[in-house]
């Protein structure tokens, strides 16, 4: 295959300029213009960054493509910082820390966080490994061969391999370019103004401890715990919020009754199904814009299964899970899901219910989520007074040392045609046991 | 889809953390413990061959697994209140005691054994075997790194050669 030219990252001569809704221009390199022509890459245009939130925030349609570009130029703004005060040595490894910041989301299945935990569980494959499977099976590993670049060093970075530690940290640590990026554009679009987040002064205050860990200047403590407070405010409002998670709690049990009861190559069900839709270059087409079409037909066809026909059209006309009891709330330990009594409680009450209820009409959601972990692997440093290198979660004066350690996400859900029915069983129980 | 199970974790780690006398040199709330904890459950795995489905990452710190944040608090709490007999299968067992050999040889050669001899011998494993590019050198690599001895880092090193790695 034949490349235009070779990169010249620094002379800008040849850079594409793409105008981004955050950023604002964004430049991209030869290499990285070849890279985002190819069908793997143009995948992302049909993935949605937040999967199903345009349900509850109709703004939330930006995608994988928009944020994959995005975190490339933060990582480029940090890299070339770093490399002005000596941290990177070389300017060739800016080049590939924005390779490797570019293509960390290549490997994201259709919806993204719906559908994922299926491969998790069911194949044992998350998106890290699938982007590697991509980068290291596709022509992108040809065009990263023909402009010099290693794929193997940009599959280590983004599996936090990499024989530099800096470089894994950039990409992903708690305060990382990722993070940073979609903190920043899902608040955007979403409209959640609490999850804006200073990222100028954040960036500008980002320097490297005597350890060689990433750490920010005493003068950038502000913009670090806002960073903490936005998160915070971004997993109860957006990421975990009720009605988001019903909605894709409701596609990863379609998607798995897909699995169950169709064979499509775009279905893929093992490692080895995956490798496959690589090699024939119809992971291209693995996309949301393709499920959605998927059930559509499968919706208008009278011979699909009748509770998976009930499951899509809760999903198509807005009549999905809703929740029926949250317990959900802060804590300072993780949750142990075989000892905790709410827990309990609610797959007694979705035992219960199941006697009049279909199990595909009722969801259960539990979750962990880590708010602010004190771990001295990866806890941001504060450098105080220019010398000493202190864990953020060690400075008293830090309003983050107040946050709680955890969000626990505990839910029952049950579909909308059935809510009342579920909601009035639950109170007479309630009534009964009281 | 491997077999492995991330709540074995606990009666794994607990026995080695008694056994190798680290429980009562670290407070389960302080930030070493937890350093011990991400260590042992490498060398576990690297050592000791078992599988826990566990992915380390290569920070400043050595290896480190994310998923272990949710472990620390269950680990103290499975070491205060389980008891030392708590059944063990036999992969286990022999991974406990594959470990423990090797971390008393490298006690037997350095003369003690704490949360930095723990975090150097992880390190020098993880930079001979998951690190990419595989350094030339790992000890120079490691001392790059980090305010070691060389005398002590090639200490380490001659104890793991002899087990087959770095080699």
């Amino acid at each position: 295959m034949l490349y235009k030219r070779k990169n010249r990252l620094f002379s800008k001569a040849g850079v594409k300029k793409v105008y981004d809704e955050v950023h604002g221009y964004i430049d991209l390199t030869d290499v990285e213009l070849q890279i985002v022509d190819t069908p793997y890459f143009q995948r992302l245009r049909f993935i949605k960054q937040l999967a199903a939130a345009w349900y509850v925030y109709p703004g939330a349609t930006h995608t994988r493509f928009s944020h994959s570009l995005g975190v490339a130029h933060l990582m480029g703004l940090i890299a070339e910082n770093f490399a002005a005060q000596g941290y990177i040595h070389s300017h060739e490894d800016v080049q590939i820390l924005r390779l490797a910041a570019l293509l960390h989301d290549i490997g994201h299945t259709p919806f993204s966080h719906a559908i994922e935990p299926m491969y998790r569980n069911a194949v044992g494959i998350g998106h890290e490994e699938i982007s590697r499977l991509i980068i290291l099976n596709s022509s992108i590993r040809d065009i990263l061969d023909y402009f010099g670049y290693d794929p193997k060093t940009i599959t280590a970075i983004i599996e936090g391999r990499y024989k530099e530690p800096l470089y894994n940290q950039l990409l992903s640590s708690d305060i990382d370019v990722d993070r940073m990026d979609y903190l920043i554009r899902d608040a955007l679009h979403t409209g959640v103004t609490y999850g804006i987040i200073d990222l100028h002064r954040i960036v500008s205050t980002l320097v490297i401890d005597g350890d060689g860990n990433l750490a920010i200047l005493d003068k950038g403590i502000d913009a670090l715990e806002n960073f903490y407070l936005a998160r915070l405010h971004m997993y109860r409002a957006v990421y975990y919020h009720k009605t988001v998670v019903g909605y894709e709690t409701l596609l990863g049990r379609i998607y798995e009754m897909l699995c169950q009861h169709y064979s499509d190559t775009l279905l893929p069900k093992s490692v080895n199904d995956i490798k496959k839709l690589i090699a024939d270059g119809d992971i291209a087409l693995w996309h949301d814009d393709w499920l959605m079409g998927y059930i559509i037909n499968l919706y208008r066809n009278a011979s699909t299964q009748q509770k998976l026909k009930e499951l899509i059209e809760a999903f198509l006309f807005r009549k999905g899970y809703k929740v029926l009891l949250d317990m959900s709330k802060f804590s300072d330990h993780p949750l142990d899901i075989e000892e905790d009594k709410d827990v309990g409680y609610l797959k007694t009450i979705a035992k219960d219910l199941e006697r009049n209820l279909s199990s595909h009409e009722l969801a259960l959601f539990i979750d962990d989520i880590r708010i602010v972990e004190e771990d001295p692997h990866v806890t941001p440093k504060v450098i105080l007074g220019g010398k000493q290198s202190t864990m953020l979660t060690n400075i008293e004066s830090s309003v983050v040392l107040r946050l709680p350690r955890r969000y626990h996400v505990k839910r029952l859900y049950a579909l909308s045609k059935v809510w009342e029915k579920a909601l009035d069983t639950i109170q007479n129980k309630v009534q009964l046991d009281a | 889809m491997s077999s492995w199970n991330k709540k074995r974790i606990l009666p794994v780690i607990t026995k080695l953390l008694r056994d190798l006398n680290l429980a009562e040199e670290y407070d389960g709330s302080s930030m070493e413990f937890k350093i011990v904890v991400q260590k042992l459950c490498y060398l576990t795995q690297k050592i000791g061959g078992l599988d826990f489905g566990l992915k380390f990452e290569w920070l400043s710190r050595g290896p480190y697994s994310r998923s272990l944040q949710n472990y620390y608090h269950a680990i103290l709490q499975y070491l205060l209140h389980s008891s030392n007999d708590t059944s063990l299968n036999e992969a286990e067992s022999l991974a406990i005691s594959k470990v423990e050999n090797f971390l008393n040889t490298i006690k037997t050669a350095l003369g003690t054994l704490n949360v930095e001899i723990l975090e150097a011998v992880a390190s020098l494993i993880m930079l001979c075997s998951d690190v990419y590019p595989v350094p030339e050198d790992p000890v120079n690599e490691l001392l790059k790194r980090k305010g070691l001895s060389k005398e002590f880092v090639l200490r380490i090193f001659e104890v793991i050669k002899g087990y087959g790695i770095c080699t």
